[in-house]
Order: C-alpha cells, then sequence, then structure tokens
C-alpha cells in the first residue's frame, strides 16, 4: 500500500495520485485538511516498528504502508485551523498528528519520497555545494561574505555575480549591479551569498530512482522561475542528456539519499555542466505540464515498486 | 593545536579544553558569542568544491582553517544574538541564513572534527528520543518499549542514570563505573555498533541499570566531564593525530 501525504488537490500530489490509478496500484490518502478526524500510534519494541493510522474512520495497519510520497504543507496555515487560536485543542491534535507521522516516516521501511532527514542537505546551498562536488559536478565560484570590499574584488575578478539566499528560504536571484552598490554596507548585519554568473542553459533534471527527465530551458532572464513575472519568457523542452552526465545526476541523487530530486544544471557554451542545488522536494508538475514527460508515472512506477 | 567551539557556559567543553591544555595540547577556545561577534566573515566555495573560511573575531583572533586541526565542535545552532535587535520576518530569515552559514563553513574545516556538522544539528545530528530507541534496539541494546504520544518521554530516573562514551569504535565507561560493576561484553558492543549505526564519531550513551544495563537517551554532545581521564587520553588521541 503507498500512502499519499498532503493536500490531493496540490498539483504534484494529484498527478501522482492519478498515475497510481492509471497502473492500478493501491493507495491511501493521508488529506490534511481531514487532520482533525485521524489516528496515529505507533511502538518501537526491540529495533521494530508497528502502530495503525485510522483515515475517515478505518484503521490500517502501519506494517501494510510500504511506500510514500511525501508533500505535506505546514500544518499551522492549514484553512481549517485558520481561526483557530494559539494551542487550541484543534492545533494541539494537529501538530501532535503530523510529529508523530514525520516520526514514522523516517523510520519506516519502504520507499519513502523524500524522508525528511536526507532533505536538510538543501537547507544550506554552500554546503550541499560541497557535497555535490563530491560527485563530479562543477558548483558555481561562491562567495559568502559580510565585507563590502570583498564583494567588490569578487565582481572584478568574476564579471557578472548573483545574490541569492543561502538558506532555503527561497530568492529571486539578482545580479548584482550598480544601483545596489550604495546598499552593498547592509551586508554587515548578516553575510550574503554572492556567486560569479555561469553563462550557459539552465537544465532541470527530475531524477526517480534511477531514471532520468532532463529539461532544458531557454529564458532570458537569471532565474527563469520567474521569467513571466519579470516580463521575460521560458522555453521548455525535453532533452537527452549524455550519459555520463545522467549517471552522475543518479548518483548525486542516491548519494544525498533522495529518491525523487530535481537536480538544478547548466550546461555552459564550452559543454560543462554545473550543478546549482539539488532540491529535495520538486514541483515537478511544471515541467510535466510543458514537455509532457511521464515523471508522475515514474513516480508512481517508484512507489509501486516497493 | 585543537580548537574548541563551544557555548560560553558550556562546561564539559571548558573543562575538556582545559584538561588538553594541562596536557600542554595547545588549544583554541572560541565561543558561540565570540563568532557572533565576528567583525568580518567570509567564506569560498570554489568550482570543484574546495571550501575556505576566514572569520576575523573582536579580539584579532582569525579562524581560518588553513592547516588541519583537530576540532571538539559543541556548537548546537549557529549564534544570533547580534540579529536580535532587526526583529520580525527579517530577523527570521538572518537566522536560517546564518545557521546555513555555519553548517557550510564547519563542513569545509579540515581535519578531525568531533564532531561533523550536519543539518540536524552543527555539532552532530539532533535525534528525537524515538530515533535513539529504534536504534538502540538495532544495535542490540535493552530499551524501554517507545510510544510516540504527543508530549512522549521516556520516564526514566536519571539519579540511577550512567553514561558510556564512544570515540574511534573504542567504548569510555566512566571510572566510577569500571569499579563498580564494569560493563558487560554484550554492552559494549551494542555501543559500539549504536555509534555506527548513528554516523557520530563521539557519543554518549546513558543507561540506567534496573538491573539489566537499559539504553535512556544519547547524544552527540554529551557531558564530557563523566569521561575523567581516559576520555581526555581518547579525545587528545582522535583530535592530535
Amino acid at each position: 500500500m503507498i500512502l499519499l501525504c498532503g493536500v490531493p488537490s496540490e498539483r504534484p500530489l494529484a498527478m501522482v495520485r492519478e498515475a497510481l490509478d492509471e497502473i492500478g496500484a493501491p493507495y491511501l490518502s493521508f488529506n490534511q485538511r481531514h487532520v482533525a478526524t485521524y489516528r496515529l500510534q505507533w511502538t518501537i519494541k526491540r529495533g521494530t516498528l508497528a502502530g495503525s493510522l485510522e483515515l475517515d474512520g478505518t484503521s490500517h495497519d502501519l506494517a501494510t504502508i510500504r511506500a510514500a510520497y511525501i508533500r505535506l504543507m505546514d500544518d499551522r496555515i492549514l484553512p481549517e485551523l485558520r481561526a483557530e487560536p494559539e494551542g487550541s485543542p484543534a492545533r494541539i491534535h494537529a501538530r501532535a498528528l503530523h510529529d508523530s507521522l514525520y516520526r514514522w516516516l523516517e523510520h519506516a521501511p519502504g520507499r519513502m519520497v523524500n524522508r525528511a532527514a536526507p532533505q536538510g542537505s538543501n537547507g544550506s546551498k554552500p554546503y550541499q555545494a560541497q557535497l555535490i562536488a563530491q560527485h563530479g559536478f562543477l558548483v558555481p565560484d561562491t562567495l559568502i561574505t559580510n565585507d563590502p570590499d570583498e564583494v567588490l574584488a569578487f565582481q572584478r575578478q568574476h564579471g557578472t555575480i548573483i545574490y541569492k539566499s543561502i538558506s532555503a528560504v527561497r530568492s529571486i536571484v539578482q545580479t548584482l549591479t550598480e544601483a545596489d552598490l550604495p546598499r552593498l554596507d547592509h551586508i554587515g548585519w548578516c553575510p550574503v551569498q554572492f556567486q560569479a554568473l555561469v553563462p550557459g542553459h539552465d537544465i532541470r533534471v527530475h531524477v526517480v530512482g534511477d531514471a532520468v527527465h532532463a529539461t532544458e530551458i531557454v529564458s532570458d532572464c537569471i532565474d527563469y522561475r520567474y521569467a513571466r513575472k519579470l516580463g521575460g519568457s521560458a522555453e521548455l523542452r525535453a532533452i537527452t542528456l549524455p550519459p555520463e552526465i545522467a549517471a552522475r545526476c543518479v548518483a548525486l541523487a542516491a548519494g544525498l539519499a533522495l529518491p525523487f530530486s530535481g537536480i538544478d544544471l547548466k550546461r555552459t557554451p564550452a559543454g560543462e555542466y554545473y550543478c546549482f542545488e539539488v532540491n529535495p522536494s520538486p514541483a515537478f508538475s511544471y515541467f510535466e505540464a510543458n514537455t509532457g514527460q511521464p515523471i508522475a508515472r515514474a513516480v508512481a512506477e517508484y512507489l509501486a515498486g516497493a | 593545536m585543537v580548537l574548541v567551539l563551544c557555548d560560553p557556559f558550556d562546561t564539559a567543553a571548558l573543562w575538556a579544553a582545559a584538561q588538553l591544555r594541562d596536557r600542554a595540547v595547545p588549544v583554541q577556545l572560541v565561543t558561540s558569542d565570540e563568532l557572533d561577534g565576528a567583525i568580518r566573515c567570509s567564506h569560498r566555495v570554489g568550482r570543484t568544491g574546495t571550501a575556505t573560511i576566514d572569520i576575523t573575531l573582536a579580539d584579532g583572533r582569525t579562524l581560518t582553517g588553513a592547516a588541519p586541526q583537530g576540532v571538539l565542535n559543541r556548537l548546537g545552532i549557529a549564534p544570533t544574538g547580534r540579529l536580535d535587535r532587526l526583529g520580525g520576518p527579517d530577523r527570521d530569515y538572518a537566522v536560517q541564513e546564518m545557521q546555513a552559514l555555519y553548517l557550510s563553513w564547519l563542513h569545509a574545516l579540515p581535519g578531525p572534527m568531533l564532531n561533523r556538522p550536519t543539518p540536524q544539528g552543527l555539532g552532530g545530528v539532533w535525534r528525537h528520543p524515538a530515533d535513539w530507541a529504534m536504534m538502540a534496539g538495532q544495535a542490540g541494546l535493552a530499551v524501554a518499549p517507545y510510544r510516540h504520544e504527543t508530549n512522549a518521554e521516556w520516564s526514566v530516573s536519571p539519579t540511577s542514570a550512567s553514561t558510556v562514551f564512544v570515540m574511534a569504535n573504542q567504548v569510555i565507561a566512566p571510572p566510577n563505573l569500571l569499579a563498580s560493576t564494569g560493563l558487560p561484553a554484550r554492552v559494549r558492543a551494542g555501543c559500539i555498533r549504536l555509534a555506527a549505526l548513528s554516523g557520530e564519531a563521539l557519543l554518549g550513551i546513558t543507561f540506567t541499570r534496573t538491573p539489566r544495563w537499559q539504553v535512556q537517551d544519547a547524544s552527540p554532545r554529551p557531558d564530557l566531564t563523566a569521561g575523567g581521564a581516559a576520555l581526555i587520553d581518547a579525545l587528545q588521541a582522535a583530535l592530535t593525530p
């Protein structure tokens, strides 16, 4: 049995559910919006897990759940809890249930896509970059500093440089321009991450187990994710990676213990492949919708293969 | 040279630093408050992943990581006191940025480190009691059954607890414990397996004896003072190879 965790209408989750229907794989839905009625209890005895999950009045033996696709949103902002004050019984129940679910998912055997602990590497981009480089990819030359003079020297060294968040907090990648220089002293409060601009085409690689789906993005924006918002364009098309690069992506995802990942690459005009980050919970629907690549199907088949 | 990174009131780390100095081991002690007050910070990651740090503390000392040195890393989270005056979402953002920065520059330090930084804790993985219960059972150690409920805690009296240390496949038991009953061989072997499962180079495992040896808790940042001279011997060997 496969457990689908999250809000069922969320696109990636809905697409995987549809793909499971297509292949006839059985699943259960842990619908976060029904959290008030759910119950979960489990025990650990001599290193073995046992317990049950009650969903919509039906109890399920946890031992029968051999895979999970985890797209849980922050339970504190669930619409059903919006009117609940802090510390209300409903909020306490929701928090405890989610905590219990996350704990169980960390230890339960089977194909959990993805467990929480391995996702942690994405919480620090320069840390993850060091891990990425161990798998043979180049990473952008990076400087994190609170020293404006060092930033200016870095800019002189590399020409165009960009800045973005160090952590997993999402930020729009921006080019450092003349207009930014008057406020460069502000970095004294908190170091900022700068990177040499790597020329070339962006490539998003979704790795599902051993399956690789690569999408090339041609955009006139530094951060193609915001192309439309910034008045630019982004064109997506499915591509086939050179075998050694595809194999490197699979090894990288496996090395980070992420059976499903979204790897951001850039291929330079010189044919080098840089890796920017590995997204541990990729919202693949945008790529599948634009290219028709069967990513949801690959996730479903991976889950069903447990 | 051994670099000791710790909070200013981490008496176990301060004790270990003093003990190492008593043995004529050069020690550079840097507290989280001193890191928080650093006047300059520079961390680079090159295109092949080679990483460097260059931190200048307010007293003029620098951390460069240029020469490999042993590190006793007792930091839990990044110090962010200086950000308190920001407040609001800017502070929340900056705290996450600092945590991400610390994880990366600590990871970049060459040489042996007890313990390595992880996304789940700068001085080793912070684990929930359920995690330790699972791993202790898998390691063949006795452990109280764990039932996951809201606010569930292991209900074992700490008064009868003893901490055993594992470092580099070596089990170090407190002197008072060795003087009394000693550590059974099967428990010793289980401790080594638990440390391996946790991935921590230095692990403190707390047992209760009821009368059997039962794991109560474990930590990558244990109270080192209980280990006595034997633990300092092992620390010195691990950090000054």
